[in-house]
């Protein structure tokens, strides 16, 4: 025999793998247990961009009714000490042990990371519709407001097409144009690359950005700055891309277009209804749990930027996802008054209350990500 | 609770392990059956009436028939076969028959509020087989509630078996030696069937779920769902069967194997002695040959065969699906029993007859509807205005080339043969070990990540 036996305590005979193995069985999973018992709750993944569950409240109802079960199983799976190496390590399986082509539908090309876009989802582009008609209906329409639109292509639309089994991204503007046809659709797909955003993020990084303002100010007849320096807020930032895959990508930075007049500007966040003062680049964030909140402090209902040095008389309103935020500083350089509409904060049905629509300048600007799955527009 | 989840693998494994192994003998069995009882509770604790009320009919049962007269042993009998299987037939039929009857009378006689238990089909069984062996005299009557309990209930092959009968659980149910060469065989065996689960099995069903919402079907998809669910439902299965194996061995409890690698079966009569056995044999000796089997003439044979293929396909499940799965071999197994020569039976073609006869059952058990199953057969065969091949078909066939392969491959026996082999060697020892410990972390991750992982057995 290839392992040797010794006698143990009741007479049979083990050998030093049965010792070994059993330990190591039920070391692996007492580590596990007591491991996750002894570390603190953590409240958010960084990595998942999400909150972590917490522990659930026992009640006799709750565990009659299996709910309180149903909630310690999150509750354990969320707060499994070494989580996060863990998900490291299915990641790493996924590409290097079954050979996936893709990391859950993520990639990696020329060093970025890209989610791939792979089904148009007609339902959520129709609730899309339904909440951009409700609100042209009940706000827009009758006024003075010109009213423009753009869609911002996220990164799988630089693949090519199929390629990875991204969807028909012409046939998707088209529908997306069709949506907001009740206003002007100024085109900016043509002004980016996929260099424009960054390699670890879905988002477009902001100092790349200047050529699609420049095409947007065209489109609105509005004068802009041109005269931008770049300053580095985080060099080594990890995006939301960057924390979910261990698939290859390049390094990223974090940077803010910058322009002294811009410090005259007031920036005013509406969180919880009354205005609150907030920054333009909110440096603070950058090291926080979403550093992409750096641009005016991440997403708000409402945020309004006002700036003394502008033409008073025009107004400008921003209806956007998250993409907004690092271009609407670079088009409110035009404007007396810029409000950034985020409808996943602000329902629809609540516009009126805020905003007196007369002869503002309207914008909307949506990515494909988002209006392909739009349940959260409210 | 399942096998495959943090709950179990972090925190009811090895706290209910380490009270066993603390616990002194005498009181070892009523550790594992409070375990078991807190096992199946988890998800409803409502569920516990139902299986304490089986197990008392059961017992019952045992006791009476113990000490009756002989004419009352048969009256007995029925008694408690028609409370077992009515309480199966109220909370997994009733509603089946209720949708059929209803219309007929213009009347909704379903009840809505009718929750099928897990495991439900597993117990029931389990006592019916003893109350017909203690009625037939072939094993002794259990005295001892806590014992027949334990029987029942036993939390690793509570909810998908394997099927145990009470003559091979009898004698280990009073004692059993466990050593620790028992445990590493054991821990060895669950993580085995663990990696069956949550890295084979989970990303096949994954990759059926991408067809199911596929908006550019192919035929070359549907013969990649097809083989991707085949070989999901028997990692699925085989490896929970592993796992309670594996649980069971690492108390000193031995169960019955329940899959013999059934892909190499060769024949669909070959194929029901590897597939699920413990279920075949069940009704093989219950139902089968008390019906007379095959001493009665072939006309009551094919009637008892038409019998227990519809039983068969009915315990699975309450569906037009599972009815037609269990009237589909029982087509198959007439045609090689009646029917065809054994020189077509033992023919390479037959042999791929019977791969495609065994994925096309699977898409049926899958599938959620007849008209599913109806779209997914004319993909696979007839294609209609789908295309033979698309973009989307390829990719998925070149994304999951190593599963798909990996999967193939593992559920053939030399895999196993080369293992048992390799084992003699020293250093493969301690390798194979360290790589139960990574699989094991691996499944802990997948597991965390929240995965898709449902267990497809739960409900029977």
């Amino acid at each position: 025999m290839a392992h040797k036996k010794r006698p143990d305590l009741s007479g049979k005979t083990h050998t030093l793998r049965d010792w070994m193995q059993t330990l190591l069985f039920f070391g692996i999973l007492a580590f596990f247990l007591i491991g996750s018992l002894l570390l603190p709750d953590a409240g958010f993944s960084k990595s998942e961009r999400r909150k972590l569950a917490s522990a659930p409240k026992w009640s006799l109802e709750a565990i009659m009714n299996g709910s309180a079960q149903v909630q310690l199983e999150s509750y354990a799976s969320d707060q499994l000490i070494g989580r996060e190496a863990l998900l490291k390590l299915v990641s790493l399986s996924r590409i290097a042990l079954y050979q996936n082509l893709d990391d859950e539908g993520m990639i990696s090309k020329d060093g970025s990371l890209i989610k791939v876009e792979r089904q148009i989802s007609e339902d959520s582009l129709n609730h899309a519709a339904d909440v951009f008609a409700s609100i042209y209906e009940k706000n827009l329409k009758n006024t003075k407001c010109k009213i423009y639109f753009s869609i911002i292509p996220d990164k799988s639309y630089f693949l090519e097409n199929g390629q990875y089994l991204n969807m028909d991204y012409a046939a998707f503007f088209e529908k997306a144009e069709q949506i907001l046809g009740f206003g002007q659709n100024i085109p900016i797909a043509d002004t980016l690359s996929l260099n424009d955003y960054y390699y670890t993020d879905p988002h477009w990084r902001q100092e790349k950005l200047l050529d699609t303002v420049r095409t947007l100010a065209k489109g609105m007849h509005v004068s802009i700055l041109e005269d931008y320096s770049t300053k580095e807020v985080l060099k080594d930032f990890i995006g939301q891309s960057g924390g979910l895959t261990m698939l290859p990508h390049d390094q990223d930075s974090l940077q803010v277009l910058w322009n002294d007049s811009m410090k005259d500007w007031r920036v005013y966040r509406y969180d919880t209804g009354k205005p609150v003062k907030a920054e333009l680049y909110d440096v603070d964030k950058a090291n926080g749990l979403d550093p992409y909140q750096l641009f005016l402090g991440g997403s708000s209902g409402l945020i309004e930027i006002d700036n003394p040095l502008a033409d008073s008389s025009r107004q400008l309103v921003v209806f956007a996802d998250s993409y907004g935020s690092s271009l609407v500083p670079l088009l409110a350089s035009g404007y007396g008054q810029t409000m950034l509409v985020d409808l996943r904060n602000l329902p629809s049905w609540r516009l009126k209350d805020v905003i007196d629509f007369t002869n503002q300048e309207v914008l909307f600007l949506y990515s494909t990500s988002v209006l392909n799955a739009s349940e959260a527009l409210k | 609770m399942q096998f495959s989840s943090i709950p179990f693998l972090c925190g009811f494994l090895p706290v209910v392990y380490g009270l066993y192994y603390s616990a002194p003998n005498r009181f070892k069995n009523a550790v594992l059956l409070i375990a078991s009882l807190v096992f199946y509770a988890w998800s409803a604790p409502g569920w516990l009436f139902y299986i304490l009320f089986d197990c008392l009919v059961g017992y019952l049962c045992g006791r009476l028939l113990e000490g009756c007269s002989e004419k009352m042993r048969r009256p007995i009998l029925i008694c408690g076969i028609l409370l077992v299987v009515g309480l199966l037939f109220w909370l997994k039929y009733y509603n089946f028959f209720a949708g059929m009857i209803g219309p007929l009378f213009r009347e909704d006689f379903v009840i809505a509020s009718i929750i099928l238990p897990a495991g439900i089909s597993f117990y029931t069984f389990q006592i019916l087989s003893y109350i017909a062996d203690v009625y037939w005299k072939k094993v002794p009557v259990q005295r001892s509630f806590l014992k027949f309990a334990l029987y029942v209930s036993m939390f690793f092959q509570l909810i998908a078996g394997p099927i145990v009968r009470y003559q091979d659980m009898e004698n280990q149910l009073d004692g059993r030696p466990l050593s620790l060469a028992m445990v590493r065989e054991g821990s060895g065996r669950f993580v085995c069937g663990l990696a069956k689960k949550v890295l084979i099995a989970n990303p096949l069903a994954a990759l059926g779920s991408i067809y199911r919402t596929s908006a550019s079907p192919s035929v070359l998809f549907a013969w990649i769902y097809a083989l991707a669910t085949a070989l999901y439902v028997y990692y699925d299965f085989s490896g929970y069967s592993d796992m309670a194996i594996g649980l069971g061995k690492m108390m000193g409890y031995k169960l019955p194997e329940n899959f013999d690698y059934p892909i190499m079966a060769g024949s669909f009569t070959n194929f029901w002695r590897r597939w699920h056995m413990s279920l075949t044999a069940w009704f093989r000796d219950y139902v089968y040959i008390p019906l007379g089997g095959n001493r009665k003439g072939k006309a009551r044979q094919v009637l008892n065969l038409l019998v227990i293929w519809l039983l068969t396909g009915l315990w699975h499940g309450a569906e037009w699906t599972f009815v037609c799965w269990g009237l589909f071999f029982f087509v198959l197994l007439c045609l090689e029993k009646f029917v065809l020569p054994k020189r077509v039976l033992s023919s390479w073609l037959y042999r791929i007859v019977f791969v495609i006869g065994i994925l096309v059952s699977f898409v049926l058990f899958y599938d959620s509807s007849l008209e599913t199953f109806a779209f997914d057969l004319r993909a696979m065969f007839f294609g209609g205005s789908l295309p033979a091949v698309n973009a989307e078909s390829l990719y998925m066939l070149r994304s999951h080339a190593v599963l798909l392969a990996g999967a193939i491959i593992g559920a053939m026996p030399f895999v196993h043969t080369w293992w048992q082999a390799m084992q003699k060697q020293a250093w493969f020892g301690w390798l194979s070990m360290l790589g139960m410990a990574f699989v094991l972390i691996l499944c802990i991750g997948w597991l965390a990540s929240g995965t898709w992982n449902p267990f497809l057995y739960f409900r029977f």
